[in-house]
């Protein structure tokens, strides 16, 4: 028997089933979709909303220190450190910056020379352009520049285990008691050499180094836009937004269909409940 | 490919800024002797302790100026050359005060990329003869200093040194008095 020559309940019941296996159909892909970019969604949603309050937590201000992160993005250390030990504290120098242990204490322009504790409980620290006095805590007494200096430094020692000296082109130059003046020495002195920093003071060093490059707003926009995860990261992340466009119109025609056959269902039981 | 062109962009900028030469408009030493005919007396040290230091934090608004500050002194003029940070770099300048009045800045070492102008005399030359109003301590210079567009920073650095060598003239003055 022909569908046309169903009587018309009959015919209802029949669309009914068909609807219903296909909406079956559209039901699983839905699903399947949904659990495939469960893990983007929630990627998404969770760095959009820490985006949007990327200001008020200080996300833009606060710099990623995690070494892998930045091997990651390439951000590597200019120049490895250069340590010298005084008085039982590691003084390096990066090319940019002088270091006590791992605090940053200046900015300089010059590579570092060396490092020494002096008689009168300061400690030394002479780069090629300028000379730093420390306290033993660490606190910058003051930085004599070019002006201060008997030359170019070359290399920075103690003469007779007493007084701080210092070598130039010129020849070796001992400061006087208030480190205000030189005078040219005619002996030699021992002169501080570079120690390797233990393991952990050099990868702080690194670490400190490296950090300024990066802040975790940076991160966030990429793990956001999928750039983190290299050059397929944004088309992944292109077809899970299409995955979302298509997911959003089988879910309104589920749920136009599954309306439209709960009213077929309830008309038809209607009028079975009705039939003689 | 894109993240690896701004991490290599960024590199590139790193490594550009360190090798940036400093500019040096006038050396040190030449400062100095320009401002005692060529008759240098020997450096001294003010030491920046209690008192003196809170308002030495107060006029940089840091406490980065070390424990003791050198100068060069005779009579009643001292030349200081003292260093500030504009945006990330130092910028050396030398002071010459006389009678607590400020008779000459010059910008002798500039290392940033942009701010230079405040070398210039047109920006200078407003600090001619300036001093310090002590109204409630807050060390201020007696009179405005007009700005430079693009420049804000090495101004306002230039102007709290200002500030900075006429508060510390002030103690040297002051000390030497005493002695």
């Amino acid at each position: 028997m022909s569908g046309d020559r169903l009587p018309s309940y009959e015919r209802r019941l029949l669309r009914a089933r068909q609807s219903s296996a296909s909406m079956q159909k559209l039901v699983v892909w839905h699903r399947r979709l949904g659990i495939a970019t469960a893990l983007i969604v929630l990627l998404l949603a969770v760095t959009g909303v820490l985006l949007n309050h990327g200001n008020r937590l200080g996300l833009d201000r606060t710099h990623v220190s995690w070494g892998w992160l930045l091997s990651w993005y390439g951000i590597e250390s200019a120049q490895p450190p250069v340590s010298f030990e005084a008085d039982g504290h590691w003084i390096s120098g990066t090319g940019s910056r002088l270091y006590f242990d791992n605090q940053a204490l200046a900015t300089v322009d010059s590579r570092i020379i060396g490092a020494t504790a002096t008689a009168d409980d300061l400690v030394a620290v002479a780069f090629e352009n300028s000379l730093f006095l420390l306290s033993r805590d660490g606190e910058i007494i003051e930085r004599l520049s070019r002006q201060s200096l008997p030359g170019q430094l070359q290399r920075v020692g103690l003469l007779n285990e007493e007084r701080l000296a210092v070598a130039t082109v010129e020849g070796v130059y001992v400061a006087d008691q208030d480190y205000l003046e030189w005078q040219a020495a005619t002996q030699d002195a021992s002169w501080s050499q570079p120690a390797e920093a233990p393991s952990d003071v050099r990868e702080q060093l690194m670490l400190a180094e490296r950090g300024p490059g990066l802040t975790f707003e940076r991160v966030l926009l990429d793990l956001h836009s999928g750039r983190l995860f290299g050059a397929w990261g944004p088309l992944v992340f292109d077809l899970a937004a299409i995955i979302f466009i298509v997911m959003a119109i089988t879910g309104i025609v589920y749920w136009w269909q599954r309306r439209n056959l709960v009213g077929s269902y309830t008309r038809m039981n209607g009028k079975s409940d009705d039939s003689p | 490919m894109k993240i690896h062109s701004v991490m290599l962009a960024v590199v590139m900028m790193f490594a550009c800024s360190s090798v940036l030469a400093a500019d040096v408009y006038l050396e040190p030493e030449t400062f100095l002797s320009e401002s005692f005919d060529g008759d240098v007396p020997k450096p001294k040290v003010l030491w920046l302790r209690g008192d003196t230091r809170k308002q030495v934090k107060q006029i940089l608004g840091h406490s980065g100026a070390g424990l003791r500050v050198r100068y060069w002194a005779r009579d009643a003029r001292s030349v200081w050359i003292l260093e500030e940070i504009g945006k990330t770099e130092p910028i050396t300048t030398g002071l010459v005060v006389e009678d607590g009045a400020l008779e000459r800045i010059q910008v002798l070492i500039y290392r940033e990329s942009r701010g230079w102008e405040v070398r210039y005399p047109f920006f200078t030359d407003q600090f001619h003869g300036a001093t310090l109003t002590d109204l409630n301590r807050m060390n201020r210079l007696d009179r405005p200093i007009n700005g430079i567009s693009g420049a804000t920073l090495s101004v306002r650095a230039l102007t709290n040194l200002a500030r900075m060598a006429l508060f510390l003239h002030g103690k040297v003055m002051s000390k030497e008095k005493g002695a």
